[in-house]
């Protein structure tokens, strides 16, 4: 009775004749079987029972959609395209009869009426076989550049692995040097020297202070006078910008100015008096430091003066607890402690500690002839070449327990990669910086290295770099890039989804994964 | 922001006619009116409606300066009033060519066509008036007032509008500089003021040149025994119109307003300069039609006219009346006055005059994603991917202006985009669009700019009669002037098959932006006043207008290349008349709730003057919304016709699937239901294009009886059958609904159970899953309920019709279908069926009112497409099953029970909608 569109009675026909349903799997069709009276219970609810032909009836009356494996009737249904000749697929039922021959899912075409869509398969079959043998083709050769880079990166491991042994053994048999000579030394008492050496340390030390102190001030000035560029040309393009411009970055930098020049305005009269207040409080710096020398100069003399009298007097016995120990000594030993203090203030405040030194192989013989030297001598020495030997097996050990991604990949990456992109070169430093640099040459960082990571995303490793140059006006620089699987090493695609938040593409064999072939 | 744009008081003519009201109203009853009819000068010609004559305006010195009125009654019955100065002979102290002549042309841009038809009238002469009657059955009289001059309108006897009602007309008749200054003048009237006459004070348009002197025009209009008023976009303000009185006017002029503030009467991006009052039995409307800069200032309700004061004449029978002084720089007085019996015929009277909204390509109906840019091909192709990874429907996707070879129109920039032509056939596998931007401000470094100075097609300055150069995104620009009619062919040399922009292409669009026209550094935005356009016309005078002559030129320019696809445009700068060739959006609003919130009296208005299809950017252009803002507002940018989601360059990414979570799904369950009511909003859009009726309509719109919906504009009806109410306010749980009192049932749309009586205002729940939408007694409505990946591939899907059986036990609605794309409709190619359902004899129909055998409605035919699901709603229970009648045979259809008693279902009924049928329940 049901008026039947020219749809339905093409597979009603095609129902009848082939035992077959239209959209169903044939591992399936057991599935789609009426029941002695006639009727069919939905696959997933067999509580729900319609009668068979309202099986692809265009009209949805299973929750799970199993009625309608082959119309669009249910939004949740999956059809099924047998794609003779090629693989079968699964597609949505939202891509059947919409008019529309998704060849890249369906390559028979039977997702629309039969006419609409011819059938594809021998072609993309074709198409596919030489797609996955070219594909595969480069995952091999890829995993061949790759596996080299990784046996490369475990060999530059052993390496430092060693060297890190030899510093060690380095530093022990230096201590026990320099315990030996110490011992030596404490039976010369040679308290006098000792102080003076102290002081001299004290004014060297002193000495560089006040140079680096002068340094840091000019250094300063050359800021403020950047600074007070800036603010100029700031000035000049808030008061000359023109209001009608309908560039909000540009609004927003001026009042962004305004109100920090009002807030500097309330506390600083002009940048000429802070010049010359910056310059006063530098003349009052050095004078005090020369001061300061003066009064060592005249302490020096009169403690040695004091320890060659040997007061023992206990009047200025300053620690009466412990008998056994002289003033002599307990005077050396602050002035000792006062000079490592400064020496290692002064270290952290000029930064020096910061350098980065290449790593290098232990130059200095095992066992050098000190002879000439005497004991002092040689304990600074010693001192100074285990201080050495302690840096460089920081670096060593910094060095080996550096990020350098999975299987330490990154570690025989040592080149950086250069790419031409529209017309910016991207310079890529694997393990430190990436850069855009203009056909001026200037640079811009967009980030530092953070990580190479696998992306569940992508199924493949991704680069993250952060905290790059911030954006006038806008966010901190920083992007991602997404390997894919390649022969050599390039960035082939870069994006900006938003302001200043890069999404780039990178070939290289490190994107090449053995699951990945097909 | 507001320092950028002149108040009333800042600026001249406006300042001028403001004080030219408050010295006539402070001499109250004393004030001896300036015009006059000049009775010898009558010229009557009733069968072509048409009587024209002669005003005296009376100088100083007693003399008269003539000024010539045309008044003509429309095909409509609508009353026209035109009034310019007779001669005009200006002196120019300096060397300069512009057009001595008031503008008078806005009318022939504006108007559908240029010659109107008229309608006859009978007339009697009086001694102190002249009466003009006109109607079908004689129901419009217009009684004209010799001295002082005024016109009252009467519809079936009861005055609706007076004009001149309180003597502001105000017709600044041409006078020498020297006269202007002089000490005893006979031009300027001790009512005048003399500010800003021959210059410019404001810091922005010091430059002003100002060569005709003042030459405003104004008219007050007296809207009787009214109280609300709606309409004169563009603003950012309430539907209902408030009091200007003691603040500013709202101002029409069009101006890139970025980070414009809400409830403002701040000028922005568009002019309709038309205003409609209305009341429970009759509605009455202004259409002021003058492009120049206008000022309008609205006082209601004058309660100190009755309290103490001396009463003026017309205050006699009013309490409730809404007074309006209407100002424009320059040009003439042209006015139309329409009088209805409801406001949607008000709206569809004028749009009888400047055009309905045309038919838009189906596709624009659905989602378009944009922002501000798609960097690259792979961006477009991806960000296209993505939605069908996600299964959200969409149909097109923008480039804005980084996709051209630094900010040159009609040029790529090949290293981002290095194959247009492949992107958009990749687009066009799965019936995608694209649109592009094309700005009207030209670089002035190549080949087009080259072209349009070398024909002389630019916005001139006026002294050196060369192209006037300004800045705006590419930096130093001409504007191309589309007022000049030799423009055309230049503009569709640009767009025409196999060239650079669109190639062959059949899925390009093209995006009119900053058309006001937007001049970064010129005065307010914009190009200075005193620029020429063709004919020698000072900008001032054509200002309002340039936006409609620039997008028109582009959709001319659209059909010459292809003629069989409808264009699609989107322009931010408008007219009246813009309707008939653009949708428009409300231009660079904020991600915040306040703008969400705003932009429905704004769709609302837009959809009352003969727009409808208007939408504001989903998600707010500046900033960065909240993920629930977000859904919200997609929730809410389902309901506007135009449907965008757009972006600013500086936030962050936020197409729907960004958010994630329930976010996106929230954002898919609302874009998947704009597409599931297609076929109603098609076919609300198919009514529009025949009627000028709204889309979107206010309450008051749809029952102008029910006073309670007079200033409500955060509800409305889509078609006649939806009431929506979407949530604009963050957190919420709860949302106040009214339901108008029309006597109707309303069913929960997502839950039928739920049955709410009319003319009561309840809480419902309105957690962010939830969308307060409501079916309306009465309605069928169709639907269509499957997921495709765009509008076109929805084409041949079955229907579901959702009829809701009203207090009289009937309903109906309407279907239309066509192609969607093409012009065939034109020729026939179109389906028109009705749906009529009598619950007390318990049958629905369908019929069939249009119906093309061939072409597309054949495929129709021959596809089968039919209506698989009819659910039935506030009848009694129904039998199990129904009989289905078509085409001489009858079958059974099963009738599925719900769990509650509001509704059941009848499934799958299989009627073709191409043919008749009946369904007996």
């Amino acid at each position: 009775m049901l008026k039947l569109s020219v749809f339905s009675i093409v597979f009603i026909l095609k129902l009848c004749y082939s035992h077959s349903i239209r959209g169903v799997s044939p591992e399936n069709i057991n599935n789609y079987q009426p029941d002695i009276n006639g009727n069919w219970h939905c696959l997933s609810d067999p509580s729900i029972i319609i009668p068979f032909s309202k099986i692809n009836d265009n009209y949805c009356d299973c929750p799970d959609g199993s009625d309608e494996p082959g119309t669009s009737a249910c939004m949740n249904s999956k059809f099924y395209c047998e794609n003779n000749g090629f693989k079968p697929h699964y597609i949505p039922s939202f891509k059947v009869d919409d008019g529309i021959c998704d060849y890249d899912v369906c390559c028979d075409g039977s997702d629309e009426a039969p006419g609409i869509c011819e059938n594809r398969c021998d072609q993309l079959k074709k198409e596919n076989d030489l797609f996955i043998s070219n594909h595969n083709k480069l995952i091999q050769d890829g995993l061949l550049i790759k596996t080299k880079m990784i046996e490369d990166s475990k060999s530059e491991r052993l390496d430092i692995e060693q060297l890190i042994i030899q510093y060690k053994e380095q530093i022990n048999i230096t201590r026990e040097e320099i315990i030996k000579l110490e011992e030596e030394l404490e039976k010369l008492d040679p308290t006098q020297e000792k102080i003076v050496e102290n002081f001299n340390i004290i004014e060297s030390d002193l000495s560089l202070l006040s140079e680096n102190l002068l340094n840091s001030f000019n250094k300063l000035e050359t800021y403020i006078s950047k600074l007070e560029l800036l603010e100029n040309i700031l000035k000049i393009m808030t008061n000359e910008y023109n209001h009608n411009f309908n560039d909000p970055a540009v609004k927003q930098a001026a009042q962004d100015y305004l109100n920090f020049a009002a807030s500097i305005d309330e506390t600083d009269e002009s940048n000429e008096s802070q010049r010359v207040q910056i310059s006063s409080l530098i003349n009052s710096f050095k004078s005090v430091l020369e001061s300061t020398k003066t009064d060592i100069d005249k302490v020096k003399t009169e403690i040695v003066n004091l320890s060659s009298i040997k007061v023992e007097n206990t009047t200025l016995d300053i620690n009466s607890k412990n008998n056994n120990e002289n003033s002599n000594s307990f005077i050396s030993e602050l002035i000792n402690a006062l000079s490592i203090g400064i020496k290692q203030s002064l270290k952290s405040f000029l930064g020096v500690e910061s350098h980065k030194i290449p790593l290098e192989a232990i130059k200095e013989e095992p066992n050098p002839d000190l002879s000439s030297y005497n004991t002092e001598e040689k304990i600074n020495i010693l001192k100074s070449r285990l201080e050495h030997y302690e840096s460089e097996l920081r670096k060593s050990e910094t060095e080996l327990n550096k990020n350098y991604g999975p299987d330490d990949i990154l570690r025989s990456m040592t080149d950086c990669i250069d790419s031409k992109i529209g017309n910016y070169i991207y310079r890529l430093c694997p393990t430190s910086v990436l850069e855009q640099i203009n056909s001026d040459n200037h640079g811009t960082k967009i980030g530092i290295f953070e990580e190479l990571v696998y992306s569940e995303e992508s199924h493949n490793y991704k680069f993250n770099f952060k905290r790059g140059a911030r954006c006038w006006n806008g966010p901190i620089r920083e992007a991602t890039i997404d390997l894919v699987c390649g022969l050599t090493n390039e960035i082939t695609l870069v994006t900006e989804p938003e302001k200043c938040i890069y999404q780039m593409k990178m070939i290289s064999p490190l994107g090449c994964f053995q699951i990945d072939l097909l | 922001m507001n320092y950028l744009f002149k108040k009333c008081e800042q600026n001249g003519f406006c300042q001028r006619n403001r004080y030219y009201a408050n010295q006539i109203e402070s001499l109250q009853g004393s004030y001896e009116p300036r015009y006059s009819l000049e009775r010898e000068s009558f010229i009557f010609n009733e069968k072509k409606g048409i009587f024209k004559g002669k005003i005296n305006k009376q100088l100083n010195d007693g003399s008269y300066k003539d000024l010539i009125f045309d008044i003509s009654i429309l095909e409509d019955y609508n009353l026209r009033f035109q009034l310019d100065e007779e001669t005009r002979k200006p002196v120019f102290s300096e060397q300069v060519n512009i057009n001595p002549k008031r503008y008078s042309d806005t009318s022939k841009i504006a108007f559908k066509n240029e010659k109107l038809n008229m309608k006859q009238y009978q007339y009697q002469i009086l001694d102190d008036e002249v009466i003009l009657i006109y109607g079908i059955n004689l129901e419009y009289k217009a009684i004209i007032n010799i001295y002082p001059f005024r016109i009252t309108l009467y519809y079936h006897d009861i005055k609706q509008i007076i004009m001149n009602d309180r003597d502001f007309l105000n017709l600044e008749h041409y006078r020498t500089k020297q006269s202007q200054y002089s000490e005893n003048s006979i031009d300027v009237l001790p009512e005048e003021s003399k500010f800003n006459t021959y210059k410019d004070d404001f810091k922005d348009s010091k430059d002003d040149k100002l060569y005709l002197g003042p030459e405003s025009v104004a008219m007050d209009f007296t809207f009787v025994n009214y109280t609300h008023v709606y309409g004169i976009p563009e603003h950012a303000d309430s539907l209902s119109l408030k009091d200007t009185t003691g603040g500013e006017p709202y101002r029409l002029f069009n101006v890139d307003i970025f980070e414009y503030e809400t409830q403002s009467k701040f000028p922005m991006y568009g002019t309709i300069p038309l205003m409609i009052a209305v009341k429970n039995d009759v509605s009455s409307a202004i259409f002021w039609v003058n492009a120049a800069d206008t000022y309008i200032d609205i006082k209601k309700n004058d309660s100190g006219d009755n309290i103490g004061g001396v009463e003026l004449v017309w205050s006699e029978d009013s309490m409730d009346n809404v007074k309006t002084h209407w100002m424009s720089e320059n040009g003439i007085i042209d006015v139309v006055l329409i009088i209805k019996p409801n406001p949607i015929q008000v709206t569809k009277a004028y749009s009888e005059i400047t055009g309905f909204s045309k038919l838009p390509n189906l596709f624009s109906l659905g989602y378009h994603q944009c922002r501000w840019n798609y960097n690259d091909e792979t961006d477009v192709l991806d960000v296209h991917e993505n939605f069908d990874k996600y299964e959200i429907p969409y149909d097109t996707i923008w480039l804005d202006i980084e996709y051209t070879d630094e900010k040159r129109y009609f040029t790529w920039n090949h290293a981002v985009f290095p194959d247009p032509d492949n992107m958009m056939a990749k687009l066009d596998e799965t019936k995608r669009q694209l649109v592009v931007i094309v700005d009207p401000h030209i670089k002035d470094d190549y080949y087009l700019s080259e072209k349009i100075s070398d024909k002389d097609l630019a916005i001139n300055d006026a002294m050196t009669e060369a192209a006037f150069r300004g800045h705006c995104w590419p930096g130093r620009s001409i504007w191309i002037d589309t007022l000049n009619p030799k423009s055309q062919s230049l503009w569709d040399a640009q767009f025409k098959n196999g060239s650079d922009l669109l190639g062959y292409s059949t899925n390009g669009h093209i995006w009119n932006d900053m058309n006001e026209p937007s001049v970064f550094d010129g005065p307010e935005t914009t190009i200075s006043k005193d620029v020429v356009h063709y004919g020698q016309y000072e900008h001032r005078s054509v200002h309002n207008i340039y936006g409609l002559t620039y997008h028109e030129a582009t959709y001319k320019s659209l059909i010459k290349r292809n003629s069989h696809k409808r264009p699609f445009i989107l322009t931010r700068a408008f007219y009246a008349g813009s309707q008939r060739t653009a949708a428009m959006w409300t231009g660079d609003n904020m991600a915040k709730w306040e703008y969400l919130k705003e932009s429905i009296p704004m769709v609302l208005t837009m959809n009352v003057v003969g727009f409808p299809f208007a939408g504001a950017d989903v998600g707010g252009f500046f900033g960065n919304p909240s993920k629930e803002l977000l859904v919200r507002w997609y929730q809410t940018g389902i309901w506007y016709p135009f449907f965008r989601g757009h972006a600013h360059i500086d936030s962050r990414r936020r197409e729907p699937w960004i958010a994630g979570g329930k976010y996106t799904d929230h954002i898919r369950d609302a874009i998947r239901l704009r597409y599931r009511l297609l076929p109603l909003l098609y076919t609300e859009f198919w009514k529009s294009s025949v009627s000028g009726e709204p889309i979107v309509k206010p309450l008051l719109w749809v029952n102008p009886k029910d006073k309670n919906g007079y200033e409500i504009d955060n509800e409305f009806f889509m078609g006649n059958g939806l009431l929506v109410h979407p949530v604009v306010e963050e957190d919420s749980q709860e949302t106040e609904i009214y339901f108008p009192c029309d006597g109707e049932s309303y069913y929960d749309f997502f839950d039928l159970s739920t049955k709410f009586d009319s003319c009561q205002t309840i809480n419902v729940k309105s957690t962010l899953d939830m969308i307060p939408v409501f079916l309306k007694g009465g309605n069928v409505i169709p639907t269509k309920d499957r997921y495709r990946r765009s509008a076109q591939l929805m084409k041949y899907d079955p229907y579901t019709l959702y009829v809701v059986i009203g207090s009289d036990g009937k309903s109906y609605g309407q279907l239309y279908v066509d192609d969607g794309e093409t012009f065939a409709h034109e020729s026939g190619d179109w389906l028109h069926v009705e749906f009529k359902v009598d619950d007390s004899v318990r049958s629905i129909n369908g019929y069939t009112i249009h119906n093309e055998h061939n072409g597309f409605v054949k495929s129709l035919y021959e596809k089968g497409v039919g209506i698989n699901k009819i659910i039935i709603i506030g009848s009694k229970e129904g039998g199990n099953s129904a009989t289905v009648k078509q085409d001489g045979k009858d079958w059974e259809a099963e009738i599925i029970q719900s769990e509650h008693e509001n509704s059941f279902t009848i499934r799958n009924p299989n009627v073709l909608i191409t043919k008749d049928w009946e369904i007996k329940y």
